[in-house]
């Protein structure tokens, strides 16, 4: 190419690109971006997408996709698949336009076949004209709106399968712990997942609480929801030394509405490959913050925070609140002040102990008030090395509640013809709670044929109001068959709830690796 | 061959598709400055952006981003290719400012999770970077790539 004409195109493109910038800014905005829609077999049911434009008039394209749920629990979307659902979708229109300032509507409706079961997920991918550049290279700009189409059934019931429990290495010298799960029903529900390492004297190494993999930041949320027919990648870090030798790993996973599904599995280590400590970088004591306070009071809590490396680091603190919008949250019902910069650099080798200092509004309700303080440490060269969640407990005197829920009784076999119980108990009260339970296994006759005793997992566990634990039975030998729980869960040395169900105790070998 | 210098005119421009109304929308994007390679002459080496893309979110929902990548492929008058067009080696510097940076390959796809605490403005950029190793291997002429971003409520 003669340079005059090379340097006469790159001048003009320069001079498109600066025209594109100083152009008025063209605007759409999206709204509702998620929406469920209920319908009978059958049945038809009409809905709207809102566009509104900014400064220029706007115009936008409206085409069906499907949406793909990968191992990571993210989405993507795909407009060629044999997708039945998205022919259930008659758009009124597929292009709006939409004058400056105003909103416009985009209808239609969705025609349910009598045949449809479950849950079925579509995208109205909204693409606004302008968001289509006309350069070399093209950046276009959409909105998913997400469309759930619930087509209830009275025999459908969310169900999960556990295909298998790895355990491999992260890439950086951790052990990391891989649960692969898969959605066989037509149902998109929640999960959650945490599994429990005991060795072989049955001690617990490590209580591990799973994240979709590659999002194990610890302030990240632990329940995702898994689509119809989608398989989810389920990690978590292993943070203490694993020698050689075998561990059984209990897998517990919470799903739907108080379902709850147990694996067994055993891992055998046969080398040192997991046998150092792991996050070597920093050192947060204590574990656990928790403060007492009385209403119009206040207490300091110090954190020592201690770099193990031969490099300054520095370490970032900030807070991260339990759940959205948390009713207990320590941040919004308390104040809480850091008496120390928000970003401190560590020397190698050397501590720091910044102070935390919280206060009780005079009117605070008593009860327990709950969140995480997060230290995220960084090199030099702006590199993360270490994140980690010091949850924060502060419990206001006064007149508190306990109050509690039994959700659900679980049958498990184990290895060697064994059976274990777990139930999922939803605190009800205002304050965290550490229970007990008991369950009484009676026969045909309603004669006691077993007491089995359930606990945590772990004694570090807690379960924080509005939240969800397990309490698990130890190993136990029964003879199948059908029987009624009572199960009876204590706090404090109170009883806080009761509940009869019946239960089957029938081996199934494929549960037990 | 030390005489056979292609130029590649790369401009990534881009048109504002929404604007940030921290105010009205739960999401919304809006496109600050585009990213721009200036002529890239034909000669092996790195060709680094004259400066990185800058587009603001705004987010009161959580929210994913998702950033898809196709191949940077010439799309100049000769069309008769076996084995596909020739394509232009790129790769993206993904950074959401006061978080992480990422790298992406052409044809690749990145996932950003946005957990705003109440209304949040974000600061995505989008830096690049065009390799030429063996100049015998690419046309002199119009290269045409595509950066699709989605953005959907979690």
């Amino acid at each position: 190419m003669p340079k005059k004409v090379s340097v006469l195109i790159y001048l003009w493109l320069v001079s498109l690109a600066v025209l594109c910038c100083s152009a008025p800014i063209y605007a759409a905005g999206v709204q509702p971006l998620v929406f469920d829609l209920k319908a009978a077999p059958g049945e038809s049911v009409p809905f709207e997408v809102v566009v509104s434009a900014q400064e220029l008039q706007e115009t936008v394209n409206v085409r069906m996709y499907s949406v793909i749920q990968d191992v990571d629990g993210s989405l993507h979307f795909a407009n060629d698949l044999d997708n039945p659902a998205v022919k259930w979708v008659y758009l009124d229109t597929s292009r709006v336009v939409v004058p400056p300032n105003e909103y416009r509507s985009i209808t239609g409706v969705v025609r349910v076949p009598v045949t449809a079961e479950g849950t079925y997920p579509i995208i109205l991918m909204v693409e606004p004209e302008a968001g289509i550049t006309s350069g070399p290279v093209t950046i276009r700009v959409r909105y998913a709106v997400r469309m759930v189409i619930h087509v209830d059934r009275p025999w459908l019931r969310p169900n999960i399968t556990v295909d298998r429990v790895e355990l491999g290495s992260d890439g950086q010298g951790n052990a990391l712990v891989r649960a692969i799960v898969r959605n066989p029903s037509p149902l998109l529900f929640p999960l959650s997942a945490e599994l429990t390492l005991r060795d072989e004297s049955r001690t617990l190494v490590e209580r591990i609480q799973l994240r979709p993999t590659g999002k194990l930041d610890p302030i990240q949320p632990t329940e995702i929801k898994i689509y119809p027919g989608a398989e989810l990648w389920l990690d978590g870090l292993v943070t203490k030394p694993l020698f050689p030798g075998v561990y059984d790993v209990r897998l517990f996973t919470y799903y739907g509405d108080g379902q709850q599904r147990v694996h067994t599995h055993r891992f055998v280590v046969e080398d040192m490959e997991f046998a150092s400590a792991k996050d070597q970088y920093l050192t947060v004591e204590p574990s656990n913050l928790a403060a007492e306070l009385i209403p119009g009071g206040a207490d300091s809590q110090v954190l020592t925070i201690t770099n193990n490396t031969r490099e300054q680091l520095a370490v970032e603190i900030t807070a991260a609140e339990v759940a959205d919008e948390y009713p207990h949250s320590v941040f919004e019902g308390l104040r809480v002040e850091l008496r120390s910069p928000q970003q401190l650099d560590v020397d190698p080798r050397r501590s720091v102990r910044p102070v935390l200092v919280l206060r009780a509004p005079r009117d605070a309700k008593p009860g327990g008030y709950y969140g995480s303080i997060v230290l995220t440490a960084y090199t030099q060269d702006g590199e993360l090395v270490s994140k980690q969640a010091v949850p924060l407990a502060a419990i206001v005197s006064g007149e508190i509640e306990l109050a509690a829920d039994i959700q659900g009784l679980t049958t498990t076999p184990v290895p060697d013809d064994f059976w274990m119980l777990s139930a999922v108990v939803q605190n009800l009260g205002s304050i965290h709670i550490v229970p007990t339970g008991t369950v009484y296994l009676k026969d045909s006759t309603g004669q006691i044929v077993r007491t089995v005793p359930l606990g945590l997992p772990d004694v570090e566990t807690i379960i924080l109001p509005e939240q969800t634990g397990l309490l698990v039975s130890p190993d136990f030998l029964i003879m199948p068959g059908e029987y009624t729980a009572e199960v009876h869960v204590f706090a404090d040395g109170q009883e806080l709830a009761v509940k009869e169900q019946l239960v089957t105790f029938v081996q199934i070998s494929e549960e037990v690796n | 061959m030390a005489k056979r210098v292609a130029f590649y005119s790369i401009v990534i421009s881009v048109v504002l598709a929404c604007t940030g109304w921290c105010d009205a929308e739960p999401l919304a994007l809006t496109i600050i400055r585009d990213l721009d390679f200036g002529s890239v002459i034909g000669a092996p080496g790195e060709y680094d952006a004259l400066e990185p893309a800058e587009i603001a979110i705004s987010a009161s929902v959580p929210a994913e981003v998702r950033l898809e990548t196709s191949l940077l492929a010439y799309v100049g008058q000769r069309r008769e290719f076996p084995s596909g067009p020739p394509t232009l080696d790129i790769q993206y510097v993904v950074t959401l400012v006061g978080e992480r940076n990422y790298t992406m390959k052409q044809a690749q796809a990145l996932m950003l999770t946005l957990e705003p605490e109440g209304e949040y403005c974000y600061t995505l950029l989008v830096d690049g970077t065009i390799t030429i190793n063996d100049p015998t291997r690419h046309l002199v002429g119009p290269y045409h790539g595509t950066i699709t971003v989605t953005l959907s409520a979690r």
